[in-house]
């Protein structure tokens, strides 16, 4: 009897208490679980990218989609583990909570004169922080966690092979590329449709 | 009556005094036949003439025919003499309330709901016998003057009868048949009325009538501002906003109006920005809300993930877009419908502090919009905001700013362990200097983080038996933005009192009763317009207030200082004694204000310097709040009571209980546990403020011209037996 009136006390303070509360974010630096999708792309009018403190214009670069721990990519107002792509930080297109896949842009061309090879970065997420905040100094410092970790690049091979199967993008602009986005969000996250719609929507034509 | 001597004697009246004997009104005393103002034998004369013409004036029992009836009326009337005085305006409209002062003489009313009709009789002689008492459509005075038919708006005068008793409590007469009035005001929001006591019996506005509303509504009845407004809506669902410095992957926008916007002009604007992970159309029930009120409602993508600083750029870019493309945008259907200059912001989360932070920007200089400028922008609600940028950015300074937040937001979560997800902040920000705008703070119990829209997750944190859920969440802020957008754009304050008064108070329609809502209020900076006692930010010895008033005080541990909790935790701990004050979150913020406790009968008093005419003010306003997870606080576990008193310069006192409106209080924390030992979450400031006047009801005897100190008094002879206080903005308010 005893027991069960323990039980019941504690079952009713359970009840009582907090209920659906978000997901602790998930310790950083943590490696990204897998690379499912690749393309390089390749711009005429270069995009200035407002995802890291120097806001480099980007000319070519790729769109990548990556399966993810969801707790990681939980949408939060607070700080969220910042996406790093090598010596950069990259874009994320969508949510990916239900899904657990992040389609994101990294640019190729943001740093140095050789253009990134993405078969020989580590792809992770750093420490939570705001991406606009994040610069070449602090990159190098989460890079170094990362390491630390453990934490390597993806094999050249998968790498290769991913890239193989499609040809490069080649637009105007970052307009050009939305309609593709859009597409892999559908694909890889179809929970998030208005995302996809919005993204898409960037392409037609303006003010109707 | 002539028009000016009865505004004269509505002005004496309304200062207290009531005349008699003066000359009756015209048409106001039937058996004043030859209308020479007396009762003579001339009138009988009159009748007589009357009666043998076969003019039916003689016709005094109103049956058509002229009889013996008719003269025994007449005799009656003559008999009883006619009424004398003038019409008299008073306060007649209020809450009743179950102590002293007894009545709340509010203008605000929710279509319903129970309401009273109160005399002072310390101001007016409360009529002997029953009297019709009528709700008649509002009229101004000339209208009055020109018709001064009663006509109630419920098809029916309502027979009442004041108590005649030396209290106002003695005098009061509950409304029946309110079901019968009128709420729906189209697009607007409330419904004027005018309260009238005919006690001439008459069935007109004459001599010796008692009314509310002479000059100005005497009442407003609200309908349920849940429910959307008349007008039918169009929506574009998206379409692209392509202007520099809008990402292309930023880009879209969602658009409702009115859809008879080709007959409409100089219509309001309100645009929305989402926060991080949130999506642009996922506010529809705000576009509904809004543009079925008549206004024209744009929401569009935010640029959050990077940051605070673009999120801001795009809130700030967007408009530039729509602004100088209303031309085709939805086939330019809108342009030359818009009043650009009654725009409103709202923003949700990293949208929410983007708002605050764009208005810094174009204050400061940073950004020059194209199309827009910063006086266009009435209005900037912030939904439960972060706080990156903290103090010099994320700023709305001279704003007029709104701040709402559910105290069960699992994400920006309002707690001490970092400044990023301490909402208040930025709402403290604002108006706080000369010139500044009024602030308004919305803070719903129960409600999550993404209760403010369509789709995010559920991230509630708290009791399961407090969550209100997303319609509820929704249905609290849908009033406080319809208010604030009406006083911001329309200029109606009265719905003002939704987000001024205590919600048990003013219990708006459309939100359950046990929902709690917290409201707290800083009227505009404008010290012609106000007199701040004491804010805390000079003078920073416990013993003068901030206008140089003396203070002193028993009550135990009072600590004067930035409402800041010193540390990361919400336990309790003497050496943070402001904990729960999750409002200056930086050390840039200097709101500051005073903490105390009592656990027996205590006092602070601010003396003032020379004396204070009170009844050049409407309010005597302050903040206060219960501070969390004190063991005073917690041993108490319910709404706070205590007494404010004001004292003249005779020694005469009079006091009145901050429970006495809809027997409410100060609020106790929401029972949240996390961040440290214990339950209780954020302090709760709330506002409030009392009607000078209502010191003085029922003639208590306190010279209100001649106020020398306000004193409150705390412990179990005031009220609650002890507590844990947190105090701040002591104004009185014109």
């Amino acid at each position: 009897m005893k027991f069960l009136n323990t039980t019941l006390a504690a079952t009713a303070l359970a009840a009582a208490v907090v209920i659906a509360a978000p997901p602790q974010v998930p310790a950083t630096p943590a490696a990204v679980q897998d690379i499912v999708f690749a393309q390089p792309f390749s711009l005429e009018t270069g995009e200035m990218s407002y995802w890291r403190a120097e806001r480099p214009t980007v000319k070519s670069g790729y769109i990548i989609v990556l399966k993810v721990n969801p707790d990681l990519v939980y949408p939060r107002q607070s700080a969220e583990p910042v996406l790093y792509v090598g010596d950069t930080t990259a874009q994320r297109l969508n949510v990916g909570y239900r899904s657990g896949h992040v389609v994101a842009v990294v640019g190729a061309d943001i740093t140095g004169d050789k253009a990134m090879d993405l078969s020989k970065v580590k792809i992770w997420f750093g420490t939570p922080e705001l991406p606009e905040r994040v610069d070449a100094k602090r990159i190098a410092q989460e890079s170094a966690l990362a390491d630390a970790a453990g934490i390597k690049p993806f094999d050249a091979e998968k790498i290769s092979n991913l890239l193989a199967q499609n040809e490069t993008l080649n637009e105007q602009d970052m307009k050009g590329i939305q309609d593709e986005l859009g597409a892999l969000v559908r694909r890889f996250s179809p929970q998030e449709e208005s995302v996809a719609a919005a993204l898409e929507a960037g392409t037609q034509t303006s003010g109707n | 009556m002539p028009m000016q001597f009865r505004r004269a004697a509505v002005l004496a009246a309304a200062a207290g005094l009531v005349f008699a004997g003066a000359a009756n009104a015209q048409g106001s005393c039937r058996a004043d036949l030859d209308g020479d103002g007396e009762l003579t034998l001339f009138d009988f004369l009159e009748f007589q003439n009357l009666f043998d013409s076969g003019d039916l004036r003689a016709d005094f029992d109103g049956d058509g025919d002229l009889t013996l009836f008719d003269f025994l009326e007449f005799q009656n009337e003559f008999d009883a003499g006619c009424p004398s005085g003038d019409i008299i305006s008073a306060e007649l409209a209020a809450e009743s309330l179950s102590q002293y002062p007894f009545a709340d003489y509010v203008r605000a009313f929710s279509e319903g709901r129970p309401f009273t009709v109160a005399i002072d009789p310390s101001v007016v002689t409360p009529p002997v016998g029953s009297v019709n008492i009528y709700i008649v459509a509002d009229k101004t005075a000339a209208e009055w003057d020109a018709d001064p038919t009663l006509t109630d708006a419920r098809g029916f005068a309502q027979p009442g009868t004041f108590g005649g008793g030396a209290s106002t409590n003695d005098n009061k007469v509950e409304m029946g048949g309110i079901g019968f009035l009128n709420a729906d005001a189209g697009e607007n929001i409330g419904v004027p009325y005018d309260v009238v006591i005919d006690v001439d019996g008459n069935g007109e506005l004459s001599g010796g009538d008692i009314i509310d509303g002479l000059d100005g509504p005497g009442m407003w009845l609200f309908k349920d501002l849940t429910t959307l407004g008349p007008a039918a809506r169009t929506r574009v669902a998206t379409y692209t906003a392509t202007f520099p410095g809008i990402p292309a992957s930023r880009d879209q926008q969602r658009l409702t109006y009115p859809s008879d916007i080709a007959s409409r002009t100089n219509v309001p604007v309100v645009i929305i920005a989402h926060g991080n992970g949130q999506q642009y159309v996922w506010y529809d029930y705000m576009h509904d809300h809004f543009a079925s009120h008549g206004w024209v409602v744009m929401s569009h993508e935010d640029d959050t993930g990077p940051g605070i600083e673009t999120a801001s750029e795009t809130i700030l870019r967007h408009p530039d877009y729509f602004w100088g493309n209303l031309d085709t945008i939805a086939g330019g259907v809108l342009e030359g419908r818009l009043d650009k200059s009654q725009t409103s912001w709202i923003g949700h989360s990293r949208g929410g502090e983007g708002v605050a932070r764009a208005w810094n920007k174009i204050e400061f200089g940073i950004y020059n919009p194209v199309n827009y400028e910063l006086s266009d922008i009435n209005l900037v609600s912030s939904i439960a905001p972060t706080d990156f940028l903290l103090t010099s950015r994320s700023n709305p300074g001279g704003s007029n700013h709104h701040h709402i937040a559910g105290s069960g937001d699992g994400d920006v979560n309002g707690g001490p362990t970092t400044p990023i997800t301490q909402y208040f902040a930025i709402y403290e920000r604002a108006g706080n200097d000369e010139g500044d705008n009024q602030r308004t703070n919305t803070y719903v119990w129960g409600a999550d983080h993404n209760d403010f829209n369509c789709c995010g997750f559920n991230d509630y944190s708290g009791p399961a038996a407090l969550q209100i859920g997303r319609a509820e969440a929704q249905q609290a802020a849908k009033i406080a933005w319809l208010v604030l957008i009406q006083d911001a754009v329309r200029g109606n304050d009265v719905g003002m009192e939704f987000v001024q008064r205590e919600k048990e108070s003013l219990r708006p329609l459309g939100l359950r009763d046990t929902t709690k809502v917290i409201n707290e209020y800083k009227a505009a900076y404008d010290l012609s317009q106000k007199t701040i006692i004491d804010d805390f930010q000079t003078q920073t010895s416990t013993s003068i207030a901030s206008s140089g008033a003396s203070v002193s005080f028993d009550v135990t541990n009072l600590v004067e200082g930035r409402i800041d909790d010193g540390d990361t935790s919400f336990s309790w701990t003497p050496a943070d004694p402001m904990n729960g004050m999750t409002r200056a979150d930086n050390g840039l913020d200097q709101h500051r204000g005073i903490v105390f406790d009592y656990n027996s009968d205590r006092f602070l008093e601010f003396d003032l310097v020379g004396t204070v005419d009170f009844n050049e003010y409407r309010w005597l306003s302050f903040r206060a709040c219960q501070g969390t997870r004190h063991p005073d606080t917690v041993a108490i576990d319910e709404d706070q009571t205590f007494m404010v008193t004001l004292r003249d310069g005779s020694g005469n006192t009079s006091s009145i209980s901050i429970g006495a409106y809809g027997n409410a209080g100060l609020q106790d924390p929401f029972p949240r546990t996390g961040t440290g030992t214990g339950a209780g979450w954020g302090n709760e400031l709330e506002t409030f403020r009392i009607n000078p006047q209502d010191f003085a009801r029922d003639g208590v005897n306190i010279d209100l011209s001649d106020i020398d100190a306000i004193r409150f008094e705390f412990g179990p002879s005031h009220g609650t037996a002890r507590g844990r206080i947190g105090f701040d903005d002591l104004e009185l308010l014109r």
